[in-house]
């Protein structure tokens, strides 16, 4: 391995291989980088190289920490079983952008400076919109867009910290920060559109769900995560994140519940599980931080899992929407066998990875004293056994028979899904696998006879919530449509503001140029009344007469100054 | 029809959805159990962090009203929210 070379470059150079190739090579080359990029990623082992100074700034191409290293990692998995799982599209724009944006990703987590970071942190921006506009669609497009601006936002306004940060202190090394200045301000900002932060977040919501089926999978992994971990190395211990975490948490809940289209409820409860990611991070100690990387690591699983199976069936169907699908089971037993075993992981059932990895922040929260916060997140646990765990399944995969029959997934894809559910299951059983690459050294015990009843008895009771409130017909009903976010601020109100807005301009603009050309046609008029051929002004005289007025006027100055 | 469609027609019987109801109400009493039993010291020692905890079936109860809570508050607000599929179009 070329010494000190960023893994995240493997797969960004990897891409350029792709359009020269074909076939079983080009697949085989997919699905080599990942490979190649993590084994990169273990022989370096921990360390930093690729100091390069440039204008008095050091940048520091490639840093491996025990942090950085499980994102990485992660990352890697997700690209190999996400381009897994994408081996049919034959659709070379699709490949090498996610390609390049997942190297990008890697990239940035391995970048030892804010200028490296930043370099990656808009790649990942420009690669990524590709794989929305790769659905082709009108809706997809603009959708695209929208998630390009906002990005892309993203990015300026991390250069704009950079910039502020480098006058301040001389040093851009990426390393932790005191939140107050004006530069770290805008490093929260710009992190926070990329982790969804309330209010900042309908860009998930909006393009996800727009992007092909393969391209949702690859979206989903990578950069929510990358901002929890810019987040993390930056502005751990950072109280305001605990409070934003706590919104993000309970904020997108309610969607999640109502939304009809299975990808969107997913990107919805996603978010809240962000959300459980930047408490952690305010919390700030070596629990809640190991408790950031676990989640994340799982989250990433049980995430890319879901979109899968839901993809699968996009893939199939032509439809995601709760409306629209009957008894899936029926045509797609193993998708919709990894469909349940992505639920059990998101409801932390125990034995799944998720049970280890949500016990450290909630018990994180606990050792701070910080009961409320602790409540709000039971809050969010157990909203999401309702609004993924059994929403999920029972209404997208075992819902009533419609007559809708399709064929199984293909295989790459069950396998993709079988490789995340492996991994999801194998950290359940054994959390020690995921433990020891944690970037503090703890003692914690995950199975406890306590934790798995407490748990148990949640799952359960929520379950018997779900099954009586159907059976009394008050879940609300999923029909065909969408629910309005905080987005229709941008794309309805201040669009229609805008648009009333350049209406009342143009309607002033138009009048003053038309009072404008009345007022220059009257002078013209009047200057012809006046002094066109045959007026007054116009008119020629004898020059005796003007002779005459001439001495007239020498004759008053003469008096006037001499008198 | 295939032995195994007729297999997979399981969820199809008349009648299962009552019985999957009892089996979730079985399995929800089931949970609360060690939970019950604990209060007279049998079998099972809680290790409650906080005071909150030691309510019987806490867990239990909590998700529940949070449960409810969240269905309530989403059936209020979804004929506010709720708009064609074309809207932003």
């Amino acid at each position: 391995m070329i010494d000190g070379l960023n893994p995240g470059l493997i797969l960004i150079l990897g891409a350029l291989l792709i359009p020269l190739t074909n076939g079983v090579i080009r697949n085989l080359i997919l699905l080599a980088l990942p490979v190649i990029g993590l084994a990169q990623t273990f022989s370096l082992g921990l360390g930093s190289w690729g100091e390069v100074e440039i204008m008095g700034m050091t940048l520091v191409l490639t840093k491996i920490d025990p942090l950085s290293r499980v994102f990485g990692t992660i990352f890697h998995i997700a690209a190999f079983a996400g381009l897994l799982y994408a081996l049919h599209v034959k659709d070379t724009v699709q490949q090498v952008s996610t390609l390049i944006y997942a190297g990008a990703a890697i990239g940035a987590v391995f970048a030892g400076d804010l200028i490296t970071l930043f370099s990656y942190w808009e790649l990942t921006a420009i690669s990524s919109v590709f794989l929305i506009w790769a659905s082709r669609t009108e809706r997809s497009y603009r959708s695209g867009m929208r998630y390009l601006i906002i990005q892309v936002t993203s990015g300026v306004i991390l250069l704009g910290g950079i910039i502020l940060y480098y006058f301040d202190t001389g040093n851009i090394a990426f390393e932790a920060m005191e939140l107050g200045s004006l530069a770290t301000w805008l490093f929260v900002i710009a992190f926070g559109i990329k982790a969804a932060f309330p209010l900042l977040h309908n860009w998930i919501q909006d393009s996800y769900p727009e992007a092909t089926v393969t391209g949702t999978v690859i979206l989903s992994a990578f950069t929510t995560k990358l901002a929890i971990y810019a987040l993390a190395r930056g502005f751990a211990g950072t109280e305001i994140l605990i409070a934003i975490g706590a919104i993000m948490v309970i904020f997108p809940l309610v969607h999640a519940t109502l939304e009809n289209d299975l990808r969107r409820t997913i990107a919805y409860s996603m978010n809240s599980q962000q959300g459980f990611m930047v408490i952690a991070i305010g919390i700030g100690s070596e629990l809640a931080l190991n408790g950031v990387a676990a989640h994340a690591v799982v989250s990433i699983l049980y995430t890319c899992l879901l979109f899968m199976a839901t993809g699968a069936v996009l893939h199939r169907t032509g439809t995601a929407k709760i409306s629209e699908l009957g008894a899936i089971y029926k045509s797609m037993p193993i998708t919709s066998f990894f469909a349940v075993i992505g639920a059990l992981i998101i409801v932390a059932f125990p034995l799944t990875a998720a049970f280890a990895s949500k016990a450290l922040i909630m018990s994180a929260a606990l050792d701070a004293k910080m009961v409320f916060l602790w409540l709000v997140m039971l809050f969010g646990a157990i909203a999401v056994i309702d609004n993924v765990g059994l929403k999920i399944p029972v209404f997208g995969f075992f819902s009533k028979d419609n007559g809708m029959r399709t064929s199984e997934a293909p295989l790459h894809m069950l396998l993709a899904m079988a490789l995340l559910a492996s991994l999801a299951i194998l950290i359940g059983v054994y959390p020690a696998v995921l433990f020891e690459w944690l970037p503090f050294e703890m003692d914690y015990q995950v199975y406890t006879a306590s934790h798995v009843v407490t748990q148990l008895q949640m799952i359960a009771f929520a379950a018997l919530a779900f099954a009586a409130a159907i059976r009394l017909a008050i879940y609300p009903i999923m029909s065909a449509g969408i629910n309005l976010d905080f987005d229709w601020f941008y794309r309805k109100l201040f669009k229609n503001t805008a648009i009333k807005l350049g209406g009342w301009i143009n309607t002033v603009w138009t009048g003053f140029l038309k009072r404008a050309r009345q007022l220059i046609d009257f002078i013209i008029e009047w200057a012809i009344s006046t002094h066109g051929r045959g007026a007054l002004m116009s008119a020629t005289v004898s020059s005796g007469s003007a002779v005459a007025v001439i001495l007239l006027v020498f004759g008053l100055m003469v008096t006037i100054f001499y008198a | 029809m295939t032995p195994t469609d007729t297999k997979k027609h399981l969820l199809d019987r008349p009648g299962i959805s009552d019985k999957i109801y009892i089996a979730v109400c079985i399995l929800a009493i089931l949970a609360a159990i060690p939970d019950i039993l604990s209060l007279f010291n049998i079998v099972y020692e809680t290790h409650p962090y906080t005071q909150i905890e030691e309510i019987p079936v806490f867990y239990g109860l909590y998700s529940m009203i949070c449960f409810l809570t969240l269905l309530v508050t989403a059936k209020a607000v979804q004929s506010y929210l709720k708009r064609d599929e074309d809207y932003y179009d």
